[in-house]
This record gives C-alpha cells, sequence and structure tokens, in this order.
C-alpha cells in the first residue's frame, strides 16, 4: 500500500465514501422488503371495508398508485431530505416518531450501555487478572449466562421479584400517569430524565428513574456479557506482551501491571465492539420495550408491523439503518484517532 | 512454526492424494486437540455436550417422555385443565394461560428449538461457505460487491432482520406466492442472519490460504479452480466452521425466541414454543404467576448454555491463539488477524 494512504484525512474521507454504497444497499434493501411484503398496505391501514374509491383515493394520496420506480426515486428523496414519510395508521410523521418515541429509547439505551460498560469493563478486568480461579469460571459463567438468557426473560423474572414480590418497582411504562402528563406538558428534550431535571422537578425526577431502572439493568445485562469476555480475551493477550514482562521486572504490583499497562491497550478493541453493540442494542430494545411496555422506537415499530403500516415500518427502519451506519462511522473515525495502527492497515 | 498448528487439517503431501484412509487421519489430526485436552476446558466441552444432549433426547422421545399432548388441555375424561394451574402432582410444572401442560411444552418445545436450529444452521451453511469460498478465492467486482451486501446485512440489527423477513415470509399469501410451513418460515428468517457471519469468516481466511505456496503450486500443476478451492483451501478454512456452527446455533435459538416473544415465530398452533410461551406468560408476572414463565425461559438458558459452552470450548481447543500450552512465545502479530472470528462474537 502506498505510503500516502496512511495519513488521517485521507483514511477518513475513504470511510466517509464507503458509507454511500452502505446506506444506499441498504435503502434499497429496506424498500423492496417493504414492496414484496404480503397484503395491501392502504387497505390494512383503513381496515376492512372500505368502498373501492376511498382506497384508490387514499392510495393516490401516498403515492402508491405511481410506477415502483418513481416510488423508489420518491422514497430515496425524502431520505436525503430528512424526511422519512407519514404514518399511515395515524396522523403523524416518521420524524415525530423518532422525535418522541425515540428519545425514550435514546434514554433506555444510554443507561443500559452505562450499566452495561460498568459491570462488562469491572468483571473482565478482574476475571482477567484471576485467570484460571474460581472467579474466573464465575465470571465467565456469568458472561454466559447474561448471553444466554433471553433479555425478556431477565426482564421477566426481574418483574416476579421486584414487581410481584417485592413490590420496589413499577412494572412498566415510562413514568406513571400523573408525571406523564406533566412531562408531557412541559416538555424540551423529550427525553423525560432531561427533561425532568430541566424542569426542576424531584417527584418527576425520582418517578422517572423508577420506572428506567428494570429495564435499563435489563438491557444492560444482555450487553455486558460481550464486554466481559472481550475485555478478558484481550487483557490476557496483551498480558503476553514484552512491555507487560518489562513492566513486571520492574517491581511493579500485578494489580498495577494489569490496570495501568494491561487494561488500557486492551481497549481499543472494546471501543470497536461498543459500535457493534448499537445493533444488539437495537435488537435488545425491541424485546425489553415489549416487556416493559415501554413507550420507545421498537415497541412502535412492532406495533406498525402489527397494523401493516408499511410506510411507518419502512421510515423507522431506514432510521435504525441509518444510526448503525452512522456509529460505525463514528466508531471507525475514533479508531483511528486513537489507535495509528488502523490508518496504515 | 506457527503455520503448522494454526492448520492443522493438512499438510500438502497428505492432501495431494487423499485416500479415504488419510481423510480420516487428517480429521483426526484436526480433533486431536480435543482429546489431548485436559481439565477445565475438557470438562466444559462435556458438560456442553451433555446438557445438548438432554434436550435432543427431549426432541426425540418427546411423544413418550411428555406426559400430554403439547396442545392438549383437556383431560381424557374431557374435563379442562386448571388455567395458570400451580404446579400439582398431575402437572409437575403446573399449567399455562391457554390450559395447556408446561412441562409438556418445554419437551414438545425442545423439538420446535432443535429443528429449527437445525434447518437454519443447515441453509446458512450451505449459501454462506460456497459463497464465502468463492468470493474469496476469485476476488474481482463480484467478491466486493457481496462483501459490501454481507456487510451491510451483518451491520443491520440482526433481530429486526429476521422479524421483517419472518413478516414477509408469513401472511396469507406468503412471499411471492410461496407458502411456507411455521417451522420453515422461523428457520429461514434466521438464516438471513447467519450467512453473512459464515460469508466473512470463510471468505477472510480463504483470502489468507490462498497466498499459500502450496496452493499456488497447485495451480501452477495446472489444477481447475475447483479443484484447488475442493482440495487445498476448503480443507484449511473449514476447522472455523464448527466454532461459528454451534455459537450460531445457540444465537438461533434465542433469535427464535425473540421472534416467538414479539408473535412473529412459529404459531402456538402448529408447535410448541417457548419465546410464545414467554410471551403469554409476560401478562401474568407481576400478578406472582412464575411457573409460566420461569420453566420455558430456563429451558432457553440451559439449552443456549450447553450450545455455548460446546461453541467456547471447541473455540478454546481448536484457535491456537487461545490455547494453552508450554511453548515458546508465538509470534503474534502474525496471529492478529486470525483472532478476528474470537473478537467479532
Amino acid at each position: 500500500m502506498a505510503r500516502s494512504s496512511g495519513s488521517l484525512p485521507r483514511y477518513l474521507l475513504t470511510r466517509l465514501l464507503l458509507v454511500i454504497p452502505m446506506v444506499w444497499i441498504l435503502l434499497t434493501v429496506v424498500f423492496i422488503l417493504m414492496r414484496v411484503a404480503p397484503g395491501d398496505p392502504v387497505q390494512a391501514a383503513l381496515g376492512g371495508r372500505q368502498p373501492q374509491s376511498v382506497i384508490n383515493e387514499k392510495r393516490h394520496e401516498l403515492g402508491f398508485d405511481k410506477p415502483i420506480i418513481v416510488q423508489y426515486g420518491h422514497y430515496i428523496n425524502g431520505v436525503l431530505h430528512g424526511d422519512f414519510g407519514q404514518v399511515t395508521s395515524e396522523n403523524r410523521s416518521v420524524g415525530n416518531v423518532i422525535t418522541h418515541e425515540g428519545m425514550a429509547t435514546l434514554e433506555l439505551s444510554v443507561c443500559a450501555m452505562l450499566i452495561a460498560l460498568v459491570l462488562g469493563l469491572s468483571i473482565g478486568v478482574i476475571i482477567a487478572r484471576f485467570r484460571d480461579t474460581p472467579l474466573d469460571v464465575a465470571g465467565r459463567m456469568f458472561g454466559i449466562l447474561t448471553y444466554a438468557a433471553p433479555v425478556f426473560w431477565v426482564g421477566i423474572l426481574f418483574q416476579l421479584l421486584f414487581v410481584a414480590k417485592l413490590q420496589w418497582l413499577p412494572s412498566s411504562g415510562q413514568a406513571d400517569t400523573l408525571q406523564d402528563l406533566d412531562l408531557a406538558q412541559h416538555a424540551h428534550t423529550n427525553i423525560y430524565l432531561v427533561d425532568a431535571i430541566i424542569n426542576g422537578s424531584w417527584s418527576d425526577f425520582t418517578n422517572v428513574l423508577q420506572h428506567l431502572i428494570l429495564p435499563s439493568l435489563t438491557l444492560g445485562l444482555l450487553i455486558c456479557g460481550v464486554f466481559i469476555r472481550l475485555v478478558r480475551v484481550n487483557v490476557i493477550q496483551t498480558l503476553k506482551d514484552d512491555y507487560i514482562e518489562a513492566a513486571r521486572a520492574r517491581g511493579i504490583s500485578e494489580s498495577r501491571v494489569v490496570l495501568r499497562h494491561g487494561f488500557r491497550n486492551a481497549l481499543v478493541p472494546v471501543v470497536t465492539v461498543v459500535g457493534l453493540q448499537a445493533a444488539l442494542l437495537l435488537s435488545g430494545a425491541v424485546l425489553t420495550e415489549t416487556t416493559f411496555s415501554w413507550p420507545g422506537i421498537g415497541r412502535a415499530l412492532i406495533n406498525y408491523l402489527n397494523q401493516r403500516d408499511y410506510v411507518a415500518v419502512q421510515g423507522i427502519v431506514t432510521v435504525f439503518a441509518l444510526i448503525v451506519v452512522g456509529v460505525s462511522l463514528l466508531i471507525d473515525v475514533v479508531t483511528a484517532l486513537i489507535d495509528p495502527r488502523v490508518r496504515y492497515s | 512454526m506457527t503455520s503448522e498448528f494454526m492448520v492443522p487439517t493438512t499438510s500438502p503431501a497428505a492432501e495431494a492424494a487423499p485416500s479415504k484412509g488419510r481423510r480420516v487421519r487428517g480429521i483426526r489430526r484436526a480433533l486431536a486437540p480435543i482429546a489431548e485436552a485436559r481439565g477445565l476446558p475438557k470438562w466444559v466441552l462435556f458438560i456442553g455436550i451433555g446438557i445438548v444432549l438432554v434436550f435432543v433426547v427431549f426432541a426425540i422421545f418427546a411423544p413418550w417422555i411428555s406426559p400430554y399432548k403439547f396442545d392438549q388441555y383437556l383431560t381424557t375424561s374431557g374435563q379442562r385443565f386448571p388455567k395458570s394451574g400451580a404446579p400439582s402432582g398431575s402437572h409437575w410444572f403446573g399449567t399455562n394461560i391457554m390450559s395447556t401442560d408446561v412441562f409438556s411444552h418445554i419437551v414438545y418445545g425442545a423439538r420446535t428449538a432443535l429443528e429449527v436450529i437445525v434447518i437454519a444452521v443447515v441453509i446458512s451453511l450451505f449459501v454462506g461457505v460456497p459463497l464465502g469460498l468463492f468470493s474469496g478465492y476469485y476476488g474481482g467486482p463480484l467478491d466486493r460487491m457481496l462483501v459490501l451486501v454481507m456487510d451491510a446485512m451483518f451491520a443491520f440489527p440482526s433481530l429486526l432482520l429476521a422479524i421483517l423477513v419472518a413478516f414477509l415470509l408469513r401472511g396469507k399469501f406468503g412471499f411471492l406466492g410461496a407458502s411456507f410451513s411455521g417451522i420453515m418460515a422461523a428457520a429461514i428468517s434466521i438464516t438471513v442472519i447467519y450467512i453473512p457471519q459464515y460469508f466473512r469468516v470463510i471468505r477472510n481466511s480463504v483470502i489468507s490460504v490462498r497466498e499459500n505456496p502450496y496452493v499456488e503450486a497447485a495451480r501452477v500443476l495446472g489444477a481447475k479452480p475447483r479443484t484447488v478451492i475442493a482440495k487445498y483451501v476448503f480443507g484449511n478454512v473449514v476447522q472455523n466452521v464448527p466454532v461459528i456452527g454451534t455459537l450460531n446455533a445457540a444465537d438461533a435459538l434465542l433469535t427464535l425466541a425473540g421472534l416467538g416473544f414479539l408473535g412473529y415465530g412459529v404459531q402456538p398452533t402448529e408447535a410448541a414454543e417457548w419465546g410464545y410461551d414467554l410471551q403469554r406468560a409476560l401478562g401474568e408476572a407481576s400478578g406472582g404467576i412464575w411457573w409460566t414463565s420461569v420453566y420455558p425461559g430456563l429451558a432457553i438458558v440451559l439449552l443456549v448454555t450447553g450450545l455455548t459452552l460446546v461453541g467456547e470450548s471447541l473455540n478454546d481447543l481448536i484457535n491456537p491463539t487461545l490455547r494453552r500450552r508450554q511453548l515458546l512465545p508465538i509470534d503474534r502479530a502474525e496471529m492478529a488477524g486470525e483472532d478476528e472470528v474470537v473478537a467479532g462474537r
């Protein structure tokens, strides 16, 4: 490979250009999938018996009577301009779904990711330090269990324990009705936790937090298993390196060697995997939201699928695709910034 | 030294004249690390195999093991089973909200799960591996196109992909007029997720294997591409397949359960499916009815754990970078690429 290709701007540019075909493929696949789907979206959206004229009118209004290639152009053009279409079954745009349900999902995902990172990194480092001891086996078992347990089952177990048995926490929703209304009236970001802080309402804040604990813990546990495995393997690999041996030879304590020398270098792949987890997070969010009736975008997607609202489904899936591509781009850029070797390969 | 135990299946001499005896010897050499395994990894492998075998027995002998049929809700004297009845002598694990026996659902669920897993893994193997082989071996624009499509599919949230495909396959009309049984439809939806994984792993190892001198030698001797791929390349990339296969099987079960939980899996009239049972149990959880959710969930966790243990220990035993041996330090730079298989999942 030529020397010049190693420069950072050039790498970033190449990476950015690669996004275009990726997005295009995803958009096209989504479009095609939605067109070959069984049943008539318009008929499904309007419900059972409607005169043909009404259906035709709606069909015309939505542009379903145009040739498929025109619809495709319309769709791509809309996405490029940030317009993801209208929800057929409700009088709102997909953009509106994103700014409302999307924010609920964001709140849930960010909290879950934080929980996963804290749990995953700490457990991973500890069991790598005590490799092949019972502690290691227990930690790895925990990692496998968090992965093996379906996220909705963990959610149900939490409901059995904390809701039914101990009655500590609420079982579903994002807030109680009263707080929900209050927060909807004084909405700023539509992220309930942030809005409660902006409004300075302590009761809203605690209520929202109580509702947030079980779902985010459930989703966080799902993802932390991946981090445990990854951190463990990477720390162990890094600990085999010569400079670790050198650090030990200099008489630095083992804990310090693991934390300061091993852990830091083992973190680079973790950054990449955080990005890869975005997809897992979205899948997990759909299940977690359904389990806890969390009014997020994943639950909205399932609802619209059940109602056969193809336009809404197409819009939401498009947004998911863009998120995934965007996050992977972001992660590549961050990795290139912190690890020069990536740029040269 | 390194390349020799990274590719344990073949030496060029052994492959040059592949008779049956040699092939058996080749397989035996590939499996040698498992036979040589001592201590923990071996136990982990055996525990995993044991767990899986229990479920295989459940699946095969379901009608004899299970006290009732999975959709049976009447006793032989025509009396209805209790609805959500607690565990008792006649219903060891209680009955669920559909008045069917929970234990019978566990046993018949194993059958559904294994059917779907086997079909899904086999189809994705038969599509993913050849695609990876040819794409990696020939390269060119087709390869680049395939990589782009597969990467896009891989990046997309897997469960959502499965939901979308399941959505397309079901319905009165079915996809393009074809109609599938629930189990087949679920398996195909899951297949879509795993094809890219086999493709990526196989393609990447083909690319490194095809540069080896013995492959070049075969080409120089005038072997046809088909022969080169079948005899020289395939044997050296195939050792990754059992590891990914078992790990994917575990993942496939979770996806199946996720589909079932969201109502896009196997229909309850066709077969017992644990994910669907959990969906029905969700509403009862906050009321404290635990037996309808705990047992099906445990079944999923056990089977997934079993499969994961098998896959993990195969990986530990077969993958030289993870194998612990009394050897001199290994050239890590050369192996870094090989380890991606592990870090990716």
